[in-house]
């Protein structure tokens, strides 16, 4: 678990000291760069509510999903923002910024909100052993919500209170009998809870050239909310309401999904 | 004179410029919003700079019920535009859609271009962003985004006012925050016989008892409601609770902690301006105090200890009587008619 987090501290460290590498593709948004621009990446992430199975295979009232605590759990919506995606090859130094990178993933109304993924174009061709992104959206993008396209408030994904965006969202209920629940509804937002991921691509990375087309398949295990550095749980010692917006509870949640909620389940071309 | 001056100047300036451009004025001409000197220039986002039609499909938009679910609840339902577009007689507004009781009190739409939060405590970082707060807000405007933009997008009035205000946008939630708050930055309250004091620095237009009042009003007041605008923008604890343990509706009774976190926030609001103080009962964030009379008592006899109090209250605010019958006279001379452009 630690040395999981030195290499979150770890990457971080190197994503800010990104701008003082030597790389020669580095991304210069004016004038268009004259790198051979080629690759195009589909990037994908399923939602699951325990890793295996799919959030919209369990849309009948019956089909519930078991935390680590042993939490029966019912998930009617899980948001979430994908942001600055980062392609990086660790040894040269080399990455590739996404430009303008947001992209609210997610379920709802027990659909997926974006079942084909998205698609990143003109990503320099090249080998790159990391994915990095993060989970909300960075400072800058949160400061004020009048936005377009993905950041557009009209998702449900802005408060009403307070300027900013919900980075995640979980809504749903714990089921402890077929009389007995209790509401689920973690509003998880504010700078302090932006979170970056780091992936190691396996295979020696990923490998883009002139017309090459990969797929890039994420998985996102809303169960991995409930567990990881803090039990969040509606029995025993936790102390977690069924309500969590902001505050010291939602720092707790988002420290646990930054460690297990994505994961990469393959790499196809 | 001015007048006459402006017309020559035209005159000199279309026969230098093409007459071409003259003939046809750009879409969206830019909104010279009158600002007394004393104020400053009028601070404004460099990317949603008001022009002419952006503030006139602001101001369609504040007034037209279309902004809530059931069709009946407008901006203007609550800021009222002749009190100094607050909402009188009610201490917590029913009229939102729900019908719900509301825990604050509408604040005041005036001079909002140098305000540096939004909402009594802050939380909302521009009126750009503000905007959404209470045309989402279950108990307030309840409208959905989508809905929103698919009914305005099927009405040509606005779909040509927009086309107007924003050439190179379609309608989006983001443009429709936009003109609102390019009207609402145009709503400046500088008529009052206080402005005209200040502007001319003559204080025999006062009376004797608003003079006094004024002298009474800068030694006890002022440190808060600064002038000109008659408000620091800024959140003090002024005493009226002591326990912010309630974190109920989302921290709603915490005042600014619910939104920076810091205990040192806790029980802290920002500082209503004094302008139009007669218009603008009841008092206070939540509308505690229905008569200006409580509110002199508060700050005499009731302030509460806690550990965020404004420092400047402690020992509470000594006044007498009469200082208090100045200060009100002073007040009279607070009142704007004229805060939106007709």
């Amino acid at each position: 678990m630690k040395s999981f987090s030195i290499i979150i501290i770890l990457t971080l460290g190197l994503f800010s000291c990104a701008k003082e590498i030597k790389t020669t593709n580095l991304p210069t948004p004016m004038p268009p760069a004259p790198v051979t621009v080629s690759g195009i990446v589909n990037f994908n992430i399923t939602n699951t509510g325990d890793g295996v199975d799919e959030l919209h295979s369990h849309d009948g009232e019956q089909h519930l999903f078991t935390t680590a605590n042993m939490d029966s759990i019912k998930i009617e919506t899980f948001k979430y923002y994908i942001s600055n995606v980062i392609f990086m090859n660790s040894i040269t130094g080399a990455f590739y910024k996404v430009p303008n990178s947001y992209y609210l993933f997610g379920y709802e109304n027990n659909t997926s909100l974006k079942p084909n993924g998205v698609v990143f174009a003109d990503i320099p061709d090249g080998r790159y052993t990391h994915l990095l992104f993060g989970i909300g959206v960075d400072n800058a993008a949160n400061a004020t919500t009048a936005k377009q396209g993905e950041l557009d408030p009209n998702s449900r994904m802005v408060w009403n209170w307070v300027s900013g965006y919900k980075f995640l969202v979980i809504e749903g209920k714990y089921v402890f009998n077929s009389t007995m629940t209790s509401g689920i509804v973690f509003h998880i937002g504010r700078n302090e809870t932006y979170k970056t991921i780091s992936m190691q691509l396996p295979n020696g990375g990923l490998s883009v050239s002139k017309g090459s087309v990969a797929n890039i398949n994420l998985k996102a295990d809303v169960s991995k909310a409930f567990s990881g550095q803090f039990v969040i749980s509606r029995k025993g010692s936790s102390t977690v309401p069924g309500t969590v917006m902001g505050g010291l509870n939602a720092t707790s949640i988002a420290g646990n999904y930054a460690l297990g909620m994505f994961s990469l389940t393959n790499i196809t071309y | 004179m001015v007048k006459y001056l402006i017309i020559l100047l035209f005159l000199l300036v279309s026969c230098n410029e093409k007459p071409a451009e003259m003939v046809t004025p750009k879409v969206t001409e830019t909104f010279q919003i009158k600002v007394p000197d004393y104020y400053g220039n009028l601070p404004q986002p460099s990317f949603n700079s008001a022009t002419k039609d952006g503030v006139a499909l602001g101001r369609k938009l504040f007034f037209d019920p279309i902004l809530s679910s059931n069709n009946k609840v407008s901006c203007a339902t609550c800021h009222i535009p002749d009190v100094a577009f607050a909402e009188p007689s009610t201490i917590f507004s029913t009229k939102g859609v729900s019908q719900k009781m509301l825990h604050r009190h509408t604040p005041t739409l005036f001079n909002l271009a140098w305000h540096n939060g939004f909402f009594w405590d802050g939380g909302a970082v521009d009126l750009e962003s503000q905007a959404f707060g209470p045309i989402t807000h279950p108990d307030e405007q309840n409208k959905n985004l989508i809905t929103l933009v698919q009914q305005l997008k099927t009405i040509p009035d606005y779909v040509m006012l927009f086309k107007k205000a924003f050439p190179k946008d379609t309608i989006s939630s983001q443009k429709i925050a936009y003109a609102l708050s390019q009207f609402q930055r145009s709503l400046i309250s500088s008529s009052t016989l206080y402005d005209s004091f200040l502007k001319t620095k003559d204080s025999s237009i006062f009376s004797i008892q608003e003079k006094q009042g004024y002298k009474i009003f800068k030694i006890h007041c002022e440190t808060c409601h600064k002038e000109p605008f008659l408000t620091d923008f800024e959140y003090h604890n002024n005493g009226l609770d002591a326990d912010f343990s309630d974190d109920s509706f989302e921290g709603t009774f915490q005042g600014r902690y619910r939104v920076t976190l810091l205990e040192a926030d806790k029980g802290k609001y920002k500082t209503p301006s004094l302008r139009n103080i007669n218009l603008t009962a009841p008092y206070m964030h939540d509308g505690r105090f229905g008569h200006l009379d409580s509110v002199f008592n508060h700050y005499q006899n009731n302030i509460k200890n806690s550990q965020t109090l404004d420092i400047r209250l402690k020992n509470k605010i000594k006044l007498t009587d009469d200082d208090i019958k100045n200060i009100k006279a002073f007040f009279n001379t607070l009142t704007d008619s004229k805060i939106m452009i007709e």
